[in-house]
């Protein structure tokens, strides 16, 4: 048994709870269930009207269960061969209730309520990296701070290089086979999904505060194998934070970022459900940044080669139609095999679009089952 | 299959005619198995423990990052290296005190913690998917217990156990720190509590420091080395940190308490063996005996058609039968005697080498391999030569009863023969070998020679006392001792060796107890040994103290760690006193060495580094002090018996200066005897001092002669066994010749003699035969204490001592031995005493 990733992944089990990476881990899935149906009590719950301000709101949200900073980026090389780079940081609070603050005020730096996940990642059409990274909040090993913005944790940095605003950061992380120094810039402002940045994840009530920053185009370089590859490209920001996004029953989600050649940004979501019809929502961002919400038949989204019951493996072909809109493409995985496997395996990577509208974007898939590694054997 | 079947069953129930013979041969088997595999038993649960308590951690596979003195640091280089991209994780380590149980507190941080530290021990957190989606363990704690306040303490349930707590008990520390709730888990060291760093730091009074960091076995790409990194940093990120300056350590591959308590094993070892040789005489001579008697049925059985390939797979099938019973009696034995002695020798450990031994034996399917397998290649050692002769038996070679007793003679001389070649060998060893294992080498060699003349010295001795005897009876008296000396001289050779073995470890722990006492005397001049804590606390208590009439002299004292030949070694640095100059037990010294060490000019060495790595008084050697390496004389030598590392004796203000991170806030007091209890009292409640801040000389003295008498109690109960497993093979040899003496001394009683005076002059015989074997073991005992101490110990331990001679002892040992000899042929004395007449008659109609 590898003894720290179990920990680890039961650590983040409890702490992720409510958010989607408890479908991740198979083995931990009807612990899963159990824990989605905890009561949000203790922690700060999501209602609608909330208004957003900006920086501010790049900052942590203390009291909710779990935040996140997530960035996307689809890159190509001189070559016009394409790349796909993750930078993720996660920070969860481990208990309900008590200190809200990050520090402790109880003396010792060790007992803050609130811990860090990061992944990174890189894919190119035949190989995927990933890294994994874990802190404690409270020390300076990771943390997020504005004026100017920072995350970090360890030497993964995603920090504002811009004189104000988050208008241009630079993106660094590297794993044990990989590293990237990106540099993401902007004149956007950023963009609330959902109802004004209230985004609903199932009829039942369960939300999470939610706005994107699509409109990032990208400079910078990448490391494969030892060799460094200048790379270009657009990159899409995501911040979401809850203490209670799914049901009891929903059982893992699809998502998806897409860049269209035409300008347009869309943002849409699928959730899985055992009880009900699954979810679906999502959102169309005019090129000018005016968001239009996407709910109910609006938008459908449907994969074109899910795995065989109780298979391993997830669709990496999906057929995505928004009648409004005229749009009906389908969408294909770079790499088929981008498995994220960290504590909670679950799939990322960058995927191709054709059909009406060409672009690229990026798909996240959780709650199916990795198959097993070839090159190393998986837990 | 048939045929073979009843030969295994005429040769099996060939044993209940001669029960004697089958007790000599399960019983002689049996405590050779038992002491061999008890003294396993017990270092397999050391090794055990040392190869657990050094994969703790993934101490054995990663690298840590330290201060060259182990001493504690910032917890922000952990947090600055990290920044750097490095993969470390801390850990703080340390010692508190639960009551009087010395428990060391082990803070880690899962969130960094390298997958290769978790190993087996933290299985209690969290447990595995299995377990959760069974939903059904509930014991199974949750990261957020562990890492969240209260946190949880995960230790050995018999750490639970020994501090008479219960799961989820928050018990407190000596210094009234309150700890976690406690949860057993199993591959904890014992004594050991394992928990978040947050309340270990706390616990341990070391907040916002770390002991180490552990280094992740991969690093991510396109990074400089750590050790590369921790140099540049050091003037940077690092700054102010570790002031002595941060080192990457290479994992403990070999780990180093295996390698201090080696000694300590190898001994246990030797006296296993020892015994287990004993025991292999005692059934090499049952089989040989039971072989020669069984002649006439082997013939019979021949002439009938058993095949003498069959005889020899009946027989050798049926030696392992024996052996297979006897080897798990032995085993069960082994056992018990292993698990008595386990506490003793945890605490030894614990107390010598600072290893953390399990208090109670677990039990592995491979010892009792081991134990079985050496039982039955005993055995099968031990009657190699029978089964050979079982198999050339002639088919109408005559039966003769007596022949082998004929033989025997030639057998003495043989060993006689083999005799000189091991005396020659452990010449060949004293003069020429080195090292712990030539020297038991030497010590078996010595004993087995001497164990193999000494039947060919009894013979020679009766022989002799034959040939000047004047009257019939005595004549008979020696004649009939010659004729009985081959079935009894196994048992007395026995007896030689466990007597000399008992002389020698009697003469070493008397020795030792003789010197030590003086040693501490020495040692511990003092009055008073005290801690301050901390430098504030020191400066207020020196003032507290020079107040004090009562209290004539305050001499500051440091320690500080290093390493010395791969080792752990210590430094000790002391104020210059009287109380030094005049006391301390220096073995050789240079002209003025007192004021040169005092002047930071040179250093004294403890005996330890003086044998062991053999340096010279005057010679110079080059220490590794975090200021930079340091070159500088030895002036002399100490004793210092009971550490089993290195030590070097620094002036205080020299160590303070080329260690800044020396441990410096201790003292040691000169007070006025009548006032000791009330300095005491008077810091005790000042400065809330807890025991081991504040030592009393009378306390320490007495703690350290305990340590060594339990040092001891496992030497000196193999000792005691060994004496018992010789008694054992006198009192089955004089059984299994009880049958055949009866048609020896009928002759005698038919010529008038009456039973009472023969039993009385059979018994005289044996006494006489053991009270000669006894005196003979006297030399052979000098021998091996002189072994013992001037070899042995000074490989084991490093230091030697001197060769104490007890008389008394010996005196007290002849005794002994002749109790022994007399318990074991009360038996047979008392048959003859009571042989019925017809018996004694019959004896004439059977065999003629």
């Amino acid at each position: 048994m590898n003894g720290k990733r179990t920990i680890l992944a039961l650590a983040l089990h409890v702490a992720f709870a409510a958010g989607f990476f408890a479908f991740g881990s198979v083995g931990a899935r009807a612990q899963g269930f159990a824990s989605l149906a905890q009561d949000a009590d203790g922690f700060k719950t999501v209602t609608p009207g909330r208004a957003f301000s900006f920086p501010a709101d790049h900052a942590p949200h203390d009291g909710y269960r779990i935040e996140w900073w997530y960035l996307t980026a689809n890159l190509t090389d001189a070559e016009g061969r394409a790349y796909g780079a993750q930078w993720t940081l996660f920070r969860a609070k481990l208990a309900g209730g008590g200190e809200d603050k990050e520090s402790s005020t109880a003396g010792d730096t060790w007992s803050s309520p609130y811990l860090f996940m990061a992944h990174a990642a890189l894919t190119s059409e035949d190989s995927h990296t990933h890294a994994e990274r874990f802190a404690r909040a409270g020390l300076g090993q990771a943390g997020v701070t504005t004026a100017p913005f920072s995350a970090y944790i360890d030497d993964w940095r995603f920090e504002q290089t811009s004189e104000s605003g988050l208008n241009a950061a630079r993106v660094v992380a590297r794993g044990d086979d990989f590293s990237y120094d990106l540099s993401i810039k902007t004149d956007a402002a950023p963009v609330l999904q959902g109802e004004a940045g209230y985004s609903l994840k199932a009829l039942s009530g369960q939300a999470s505060y939610y706005y994107s920053q699509p409109f990032f185009t990208l400079t910078g370089a990448i490391t494969l194998d030892g060799k460094e590859i200048p790379v270009t490209g657009n990159a899409w920001m995501d911040r979401e934070w809850s203490s209670q996004l799914l049901s009891k029953t929903q059982t893992g989600w699809d998502w998806f970022s897409l860049h269209l050649d035409t300008g347009e940004k869309v943002m849409a979501f699928r959730l899985r459900d055992t009880a009900v019809d699954a979810y679906v929502s999502g959102g169309w961002i005019n090129a000018d940044g005016a968001p239009e919400p996407l709910t109910g038949k609006a938008i459908e989204i449907t994969p074109l080669n899910p795995p065989r019951k109780n298979a391993a493996g997830a669709p990496t072909r999906w057929r995505i139609t928004i009648p409004s809109k005229d749009l009906s493409i389908e969408a294909t995985a770079l790499n088929q095999r981008s498995w994220m496997r960290t504590s909670f395996p679950y799939w990322e990577g960058p995927i191709k679009l054709s059909g009406s509208h060409g672009g690229v974007g990026y798909l996240e898939m959780t709650g199916y089952t990795a198959p097993a590694e070839k090159r190393r054997a998986q837990r | 299959m048939t045929a073979f079947w009843w030969t295994l069953r005429t040769l099996l129930s060939d044993w209940r005619r001669r029960p004697a013979q089958a007790l000599m041969f399960l019983a002689g088997l049996a405590s050779a198995t038992a002491l061999f595999s008890g003294v396993q038993a017990l270092n397999f649960q050391a090794r055990q423990s040392y190869a657990e308590a050094a994969s703790q951690l993934g101490g054995a596979q990663l690298a840590s990052v330290r201060t060259p003195s182990e001493t504690p640091f910032d917890q922000r280089a952990f947090i600055a290296l990290r920044k750097a991209g490095y993969k470390v994780s801390p850990v703080v380590e340390g010692d508190i005190l639960i009551g009087r149980q010395p428990i060391t507190v082990i803070g880690i941080d899962l969130a960094t913690l390298p997958a290769a530290a978790a190993g087996d021990s933290l299985q209690a957190i969290g447990g595995n998917g299995r377990q959760l989606s069974a939903n059904t363990d509930l014991e199974t704690i949750q990261p957020a217990d562990f890492l969240l306040p209260p946190g949880v303490g995960l230790v050995a349930p018999e750490t639970l156990t020994k501090l008479s707590a219960n799961e989820g008990d928050r018990l407190r520390s000596s210094t009234d720190q309150l700890l976690p709730p406690l949860q057993t888990s199993a591959g904890i060291t014992p004594d050991t509590i394992i928990t978040d760093i947050a309340p270990a730091q706390m616990l341990l009074s070391l907040g916002g420091k770390i002991s180490r960091l552990l280094v992740d076995e991969t690093q991510a790409t396109g990074l400089p080395p750590l050790a590369k990194a921790l140099g540049d940093l050091e003037t940077t990120a690092l700054k102010g940190l570790a002031p002595a300056g941060l080192a990457l350590n290479k994992p403990t591959n070999t780990n180093d308490m295996s390698r201090l308590t080696d000694s300590f094993h190898l001994n246990l070892t030797a006296f296993g063996f020892l015994s287990f040789f004993v025991g292999l005489l005692i059934v090499h001579g049952a089989v040989g005996l039971v072989f020669e008697q069984r002649r006439t049925l082997m013939r019979t059985m021949r002439a009938c058609g058993v095949s003498s390939k069959s005889l020899t797979i009946a027989a050798a099938t049926e030696l392992l039968l024996l052996a297979t019973a006897a080897g798990a009696v032995g085993l069960a034995i082994g056992y018990t005697v292993a698990g008595a002695l386990l506490p003793d020798v945890a605490v030894s450990l614990r107390s010598l080498y600072g290893a953390k031994v399990a208090g109670a034996l677990a039990f592995r399917p491979t010892w009792l391999a081991l134990g079985l397998f050496i039982a039955v290649a005993g055995a099968a050692a031990a009657a190699a030569g029978s089964l050979y002769k079982t198999w050339k038996l002639p088919v109408l070679a005559p039966g003769k009863p007596t022949a082998w007793r004929a033989a025997e003679q030639q057998t003495i001389k043989r060993n006689a023969l083999f005799a000189g070649f091991f005396f020659a060998t452990a010449l060949g060893l004293l003069l020429a070998a080195g090292g712990l294992f030539a020297g038991f080498a030497l010590m078996g060699a010595s004993l087995l020679a001497a164990a193999l003349i000494l039947p060919a010295i009894l013979s020679v001795l009766l022989r002799l006392a034959e040939a000047n005897a004047s009257g019939p009876i005595v004549r008979w008296f020696f004649a009939d001792g010659r004729q009985q000396l081959p079935s009894i001289s196994l048992a007395l050779q026995a007896l030689l060796i466990a007597l000399a073995v008992n002389i020698g470890v009697g003469s070493m722990v008397g020795g030792f107890r003789a010197t030590f006492l003086g040693w501490l005397d020495q040692r511990l001049a003092a009055e008073l040994y005290v801690n301050a804590g901390a430098p504030g606390r020191a400066i207020e208590m020196r003032a507290l103290l020079e107040a004090q009439d009562a209290v004539t002299a305050i001499l500051p004292l440091a320690f500080a760690s290093t390493r010395f030949n791969d080792l752990p070694a210590e430094l000790y640095g002391f104020t210059d006193h009287e109380t030094y100059r005049d006391s301390w037990p220096l073995l050789a010294q240079n002209p003025g060495a007192w004021d040169r060490v005092t002047s930071g000019e040179a250093i004294f060495i403890n005996e330890q580094l003086f044998r062991g790595d053999d340096i010279k008084v005057g010679e110079r050697i080059t220490l590794e002090a975090p200021t930079g390496p340091w070159a500088v004389e030895v002036a002399g030598v100490y004793s210092d018996y009971g550490n089993t590392r290195a030590q070097f004796m620094v002036a205080v203000d020299t160590l303070k200066g080329r260690w800044p991170d020396a441990q410096g806030d201790l003292f040691i007091l000169r007070v006025e005897k009548e006032s000791v209890d009330r300095v005491a009292q008077l810091l005790t409640e000042r400065f809330q001092l807890t025991d081991s801040d504040l030592i009393n000389q009378t306390d320490l003295k007495a703690l350290s002669e305990t340590i060594f008498e339990k040092t001891f109690t496992v030497t000196a109960a193999l000792n005691v066994l060994t004496l018992v497993v010789a008694g054992v093979a006198l009192l089955t040899g004089l059984l299994s010749l009880a049958t055949a003496r009866l048609p020896q001394v009928a002759p005698l009683w038919a010529c008038g003699l009456t039973r009472r005076r023969l039993a009385l002059l059979d018994l005289l015989k044996t006494l006489s035969l053991a009270a000669v074997t006894s005196i003979l073991a006297i030399p052979l005992g000098v021998a091996v204490a002189w072994m013992l101490t001037a070899i042995i110990n000074v490989e084991a331990f490093g230091w030697r001592l001197p060769l104490h001679h007890f008389p008394d002892q010996w005196a007290g040992l002849i005794i002994l031995a002749v109790a022994i000899a007399a318990l074991s042929s009360a038996p047979v004395t008392a048959a003859l005493w009571r042989a019925s007449p017809t018996r004694l008659i019959k004896v004439f109609a059977d065999e003629r």
